[in-house]
């Protein structure tokens, strides 16, 4: 899975974290290196859509955080993701 | 590499900067600066400027600006043309006790004017024209081509046409003589040549005529012919006649804009334009293949014309003249006959219709070409009428048309000698044999058909991509809104 937009809010379903901090975990748990470009892309997207929205704070670097929305649209990705994964895997079992 | 990471983050639009510039920055600070984020930030940033609707606005406007200018720069090498204009009138003779009726008045004029033009636009005297030592026309053309492409293009420049007739001017048929030309001075130099000419044509044919008839009726005066006087003498043109600069930039800047719309729709969302496009090619395509499997038709077309007698059958009577519809119905009566278009048909040079014939009736057949033949009036004025033929094979269409031309000089040769051996009239029969009656003229025989006129396959072509847009449009409705369906069961 390399969809920018699903990895971001993957990794913000684990709590709000700023740029730097979502590439970083995304690298760790997805093994996929998102470049700056790509990155804020994708939450520009995502904060359009109302899928994650800014975390106020003083410092430079604003963390992100996933509304309900955000969340309940990754659960249905998930979902279907999921289904897809377990098909495979059974299907490869009886091959 | 730090600085050319910068450089780019600055390229990405103004309204987005101000939302997101500081912690993009501070982004880019914490992470090691390499050619991949480099060229992530450019991609990110070309990206981001296409998305954006005022980058699509700018580039419409942009690409607006570059076609006004191109238009402009374009005009200004497009050189002037100014057309010059005189108008003359054909009025009748002032003798009272001679004039002939409106009717043959119009008749006679119109006869005129269309043997005065024919001579006026005969390649001998455009040559004249061109090579006049004061007016040295058409210099760099004939430095490229021959003379007679060269006169081609000054008979295009020439224009002849009739003037609506305004309470003032009365019945008198008026004409207005055009020449366009880059030199305002030569533009009218030929038109005051043109209209003197018309008017030293008019008096040789006046001659001629009253000649022909002293011949047919020494003992009586010829009336005199229709004078020509010039209502409004060559103009000298101001302004030329091209689309104005102004004109060439709005079309450049409309086309530039309509570009950069289409570009940034493309851009924008370049899947469903690839997906439309695909659309309209493949039915262009399928149109294109099957306007190829129609049959073919090629038109061949003549041009003929009744032209009025130069002398009455009785000198104190007015030439008897019927309108040209109706002389043109009653010869068409004879001609499209069943009977002769039964013999044209089956002519064994010919062989028309031959696979319908294996299964139809020849009657019926006839219906057939009757449809495919064309018989029509171009000029009531001038009494022109063309006959047209389409055919699947073009020099059967030449020949029929031939044949057809024949037929109607046949016709009228037969009605005139008929009516002369009928009257009894030694007169009647003399102004047949000098051919100085009502006659019929071929003024364009029968065309060779080179291009088939149907099926038009560029209109098929056409047609097949907006039908395509038109598809794709539906289909890529009815799929978005499937997954919208199937999404939210």
């Amino acid at each position: 899975m390399t969809d920018p937009a699903l990895l971001i809010l993957a990794s913000l379903a684990g709590g709000e974290k700023h740029g730097y901090a979502m590439m970083e975990d995304i690298a760790l748990f997805a093994d996929v290196r998102l470049g700056p470009g790509t990155l804020y892309g994708a939450i520009t997207r995502l904060e359009e859509r109302g899928w994650i929205r800014p975390v106020e704070v003083e410092d430079r670097r604003k963390p992100y955080c996933i509304t309900a929305a955000g969340r309940h649209y990754l659960e249905e990705q998930m979902t279907s993701l999921d289904q897809v994964v377990k098909t495979a895997l059974r299907r490869l079992k009886h091959a | 590499m730090r600085r050319w990471i910068g450089l780019a983050a600055g390229l990405y639009p103004w309204s987005w900067r101000e939302r997101y510039g500081v912690e993009f920055q501070a982004l880019l600070e914490d992470v090691n600066p390499g050619w991949r984020e480099f060229t992530d930030v450019l991609r990110g940033a070309v990206k981001m400027q296409m998305t954006n609707a005022a980058t699509c606005w700018k580039l419409a406007g942009g690409l607006a600006v570059v076609g006004a200018i191109a238009a402009t720069a374009v005009s200004f090498r497009i050189p002037r043309i100014y057309e010059s204009t005189a108008v003359m009138r054909v009025t009748p003779h002032q003798d009272q006790q001679r004039q002939v009726s409106q009717d043959v008045f119009q008749w006679q004029a119109a006869h005129q004017l269309n043997q005065m033009e024919r001579e006026i636009l005969s390649r001998t005297n455009l040559e004249g024209i061109i090579t006049q030592p004061g007016l040295d026309l058409y210099k760099n053309e004939l430095s490229l081509e021959p003379m007679a492409d060269v006169e081609q293009i000054c008979y295009h420049d020439i224009r002849i046409r009739m003037v609506n007739q305004s309470s003032d001017l009365g019945a008198a048929p008026a004409f207005a003589v055009s020449f366009s030309y880059t030199d305002q001075q030569k533009a009218q130099a030929v038109v005051r040549k043109l209209t003197t000419q018309f008017i030293e044509q008019n008096l040789r044919q006046n001659r001629f005529q009253a000649r022909v008839w002293q011949e047919i009726w020494p003992q009586s005066a010829p009336p005199p012919g229709p004078n020509l006087e010039v209502l409004n003498p060559a103009s000298l043109p101001r302004q030329p006649i091209n689309t104005s600069r102004l004109s060439f930039a709005t079309a450049g800047l409309v086309l530039g804009m309509a570009l950069g719309l289409l570009a940034a729709v493309a851009w924008r969302r370049p899947k469903w334009t690839l997906q439309m496009a695909g659309f309209a090619v493949g039915c262009c395509l399928l149109a294109t293949a099957v306007s190829f499997m129609l049959p073919e038709s090629y038109t061949s077309s003549a041009l003929m014309q009744i032209t009025p007698p130069l002398v009455p059958a009785n000198p104190t009577r007015e030439i008897a003249v019927a309108p040209p519809a109706e002389r043109l119905k009653q010869m068409e009566e004879v001609v499209l006959s069943d009977t002769i278009l039964e013999e044209i048909i089956t002519y064994p040079s010919l062989d028309l219709y031959k696979k319908q014939r294996e299964h139809k009736p020849l009657d019926e057949i006839v219906e057939t070409m009757r449809r495919d033949l064309s018989i029509r009036l171009v000029s009531p004025s001038h009494w022109a009428f063309q006959i047209s033929f389409s055919y699947p094979d073009p020099f059967k269409a030449q020949a029929v048309v031939r044949e057809l031309v024949t037929r109607f000089t046949e016709e009228n040769v037969f009605v005139e000698r008929e009516r002369a051996r009928a009257s009894g009239d030694a007169k009647s029969i003399e102004i047949l044999e000098h051919k100085v009656g009502a006659a019929l003229e071929v003024l364009d025989p029968a065309s060779d058909p080179l291009e088939p006129v149907s099926p038009n396959r560029l209109a098929i072509a056409l047609a097949g991509f907006a039908l395509g847009l038109l598809l794709g449009m539906i289909a890529l409705h009815f799929r978005q809104h499937r997954s919208h369906t199937l999404r939210t069961a």
